[in-house]
């Protein structure tokens, strides 16, 4: 009874309060509409770590999550909480204090040949209750790839999509007299070869599971495509006469579009991924059809022409038919590349900007003509790829400050940054493992 | 004394209490009526002087871009017959005269929101309702043909302009953010000097991230650069002026 009594004392006395307080506000709207830009996310140094590991973490972190296009990380130099004293907690206030949103703590400790990786993310919204954790275990060799699989963790906690850290690009570095083809962690890491012979092997494409690369080799002199998968030698697929270039997998795997010329004009068709045997001729005209690209849901297929004077960038559907002109800005445009977020309709190609002379990377959204322009006056820019969440494209460049392969943003904003420096072209972008 | 007596008396006094407390609660509503009632104008002038000032400054960061046609809105709660401004899609607003140039207009100002936003604050805290003592420069709603002021009188005064334009210069909410319809209050308080000496962020949103844009443009607020002007001295200073941030 005395509780009861209490109790709606206790709330009658709270609407009295309450309603005072309300008295004492005035609400204005100032009719500002927000700016909408990056999460600042502090990467804290690791705390009682193996300082080699500990640098490795703090490295791939800094570069995951700023090249994720969603997070801006902030200059460790800005910090000003104790280190020491927080441990694996945080202080909320000396977080804010430095413009953070988010925090990541760190411990990396190495036991010989392995790593113990533990990870801890804030919310400084959320007071020092940390909002993610995870604890990795694994050899020395994968430390960077348990990082990366945290940076994803992290993305998806904030975004409900998965993050693109780990997945790998293969592309064609250009040696004195031959061409190879390479793979690399889409941070630049871990290179390896694909190719192996002393030919011009060009135009690599990955299967979508990852798990193959088709590439176009003269290493028996005609430009024959082959499949490469878990190591051993690769595939000989189509060995058509003439060109057999520009390998781009069906969603599900199991066909390729490509280029053939075997009856002297460049089509495109539709062979077996498995065997090879022609499915499908797609274009037949006497003009040349090349470069295809296989949408995302598999309907359509984007494709370069030269039927209306220039190159320039066609889609059709998968089966040949609707073709139709798609890219209607400048005399010179090539390489299609479908971005893969799921609902989205839209292309990067390569663009000539008909007053320098120059290629830069554009964008089309094909629901509503809406064109970006990503590189500009910054040498060469051509050959784009999507990351597998469609958030960052990746490009071969020739500008001054470095040839190679870079970074952006899909959206145009934010830096561009150099993930793989030397003659580097044709990169394409694998599925996050 | 028994158990049961020393319950009773309890019970006594607990009533007691809370028919004090209601009876408290009661009495403050009829006064805030009354004093409604008899709400000085002046009050009333100033608030729509900063709204209004607000809205030109909304205005012009935003272009010539307002959806709304804020004539048309108040036509239907009020229907004033103002000279030189056309309330009634049918009437034919009659010949302009040599003055109307420094009319407030569509495009100036937003007289339905200055309207519609004072009442929001009314109703929220029924504050500054005996508002007097300013002087006339800014007092919208002139008698001069126009009942919402001419364009001088509603350029309001910039110091709310300011403090707003301070308190939200650094709102900026992440991209990854994708949820729309977010809304908080980032709230200050002033004293007579023009300093922030309390922030705090109200009404919060729920969405953290946006919530943590919120605080942390309040907090990168500077002061004012000069003390609060006497006629807003009433409505600003120690009061908690809270700004709506939205998304």
């Amino acid at each position: 009874m005395l509780r009861i009594q209490a109790l709606t004392s206790i709330v009658l006395l709270g609407a009295l309060l309450g309603r005072a307080a309300a008295q004492d506000r005035v609400i204005i709207d100032p009719n500002v509409k927000a700016r909408r830009g990056l999460y600042p996310l502090a990467v804290a140094p690791p705390f009682e770590s193996d300082a080699a590991l500990a640098k490795l973490a703090s490295d791939v972190m800094t570069f995951d999550f700023a090249s994720s296009s969603w997070f801006s990380v902030l200059d460790p130099r800005s910090y000003l909480a104790d280190h020491k004293r927080e441990g694996m907690t945080i202080e909320p206030q000396r977080w804010k204090d430095v413009g953070a949103f988010g925090v990541v703590k760190t411990r990396a400790v190495s036991t010989g040949a392995n790593v113990i990786l533990q990870f801890k993310l804030f919310e400084l919204e959320k007071g020092a209750t940390p909002v993610l954790e995870r604890e990795y275990k694994g050899s020395t060799a994968d430390a960077r790839k348990l990082v990366h699989k945290w940076c994803n963790e992290v993305v998806k906690y904030y975004t409900g999509e998965p993050g693109f850290f780990g997945s790998r690009i293969v592309f064609v570095v250009n040696k004195r007299k031959s061409k190879g083809i390479l793979s690399m962690d889409f941070d630049g890491h871990g290179v390896g070869g694909v190719s192996n012979n002393d030919s011009l092997n060009i135009l690599p494409a990955y299967s979508p599971s990852g798990g193959a690369i088709a590439f176009t080799s003269y290493m028996r002199n005609n430009p024959d495509l082959y499949v490469s998968s878990g190591g051993g030698r690769p595939a000989r697929v189509s060995r058509q006469p003439g060109m057999n270039t520009g390998a781009s997998f069906s969603p599900d795997g199991s066909r390729i579009a490509l280029t053939l010329s075997k009856d002297g004009n460049p089509e495109i068709y539709v062979i077996s991924a498995k065997d090879g045997s022609i499915l499908k001729r797609l274009t037949n005209n006497r003009y040349i059809d090349t470069s295809p690209a296989w949408s995302p849901d598999g309907r359509e297929i984007a494709f370069v022409s030269n039927r209306e004077g220039g190159p320039q960038i066609f889609v059709m559907s998968a089966d040949g038919g609707g073709q139709r002109r798609v890219s209607t800005i400048g005399n010179f445009n090539q390489t299609p590349a479908w971005n893969p977020k799921k609902g989205m309709r839209q292309l990067a190609y390569c663009a000539r900007d008909d007053a320098s002379g120059r290629f830069d990377i554009v964008t089309l959204d094909l629901a509503n003509g809406k064109m970006v322009r990503i590189t500009q006056n910054q040498g060469n820019n051509e050959e784009p790829t999507f990351a597998p969440n469609g958030r960052v494209i990746a490009f071969a460049s020739s500008r001054a400050g470095g040839a190679g392969i870079y970074l952006a943003n899909a959206d145009g904003t934010g830096e561009q940054r150099l993930v793989y420096r030397g003659s580097a072209t044709s990169p394409d972008w694998g599925p996050t493992p | 004394m028994t158990e049961s007596r020393l319950k009773t008396i309890g019970l006594v006094v607990t009533i007691l209490v809370h028919g004090a407390v209601i009876g408290g609660v009661f009495a403050m509503n009829v006064i805030d009526q009354r004093s409604a009632s008899q709400r000085s104008k002046l009050g009333e002038d100033e608030y729509e002087a900063i709204q209004a000032g607000l809205a030109i400054r909304a205005k012009s960061a935003a272009g010539k871009t307002r959806s709304k046609l804020p004539q048309k809105d108040m036509a239907e709660k009020v229907k004033p017959d103002v000279e030189g401004v056309a309330m009634d899609p049918n009437k034919v607003p009659p010949p302009k005269k040599p003055d109307d140039k420094q009319r407030a207009t569509p495009d100036m100002v937003d007289p339905s929101a200055t309207f519609n936003k004072f009442r929001k604050a009314d109703s929220v805290g029924k504050a500054n309702t005996t508002g007097e003592g300013a002087d006339d420069e800014n007092v919208a709603g002139k008698a001069d043909g126009s009942e919402w002021g001419t364009l001088e009188d509603a350029k309001g005064d910039p110091y709310a302009g300011e403090l707003a334009g301070r308190v939200t210069k650094e709102f900026d909410v992440p991209s990854l953010v994708g949820a729309q319809g977010l809304k908080a209050l980032g709230c200050v308080r002033l004293n007579r000097e023009g300093r922030i000496v309390e922030r705090s962020v109200e009404m919060k949103s729920g969405n953290p991230t946006f919530d943590r844009a919120v605080d942390k443009s309040v907090a990168q607020a500077t002061d004012m650069e000069a003390p609060v002007p006497d006629k807003l001295v009433k409505i600003m200073v120690k009061k908690s002026i809270c700004f709506e941030f939205k998304l």
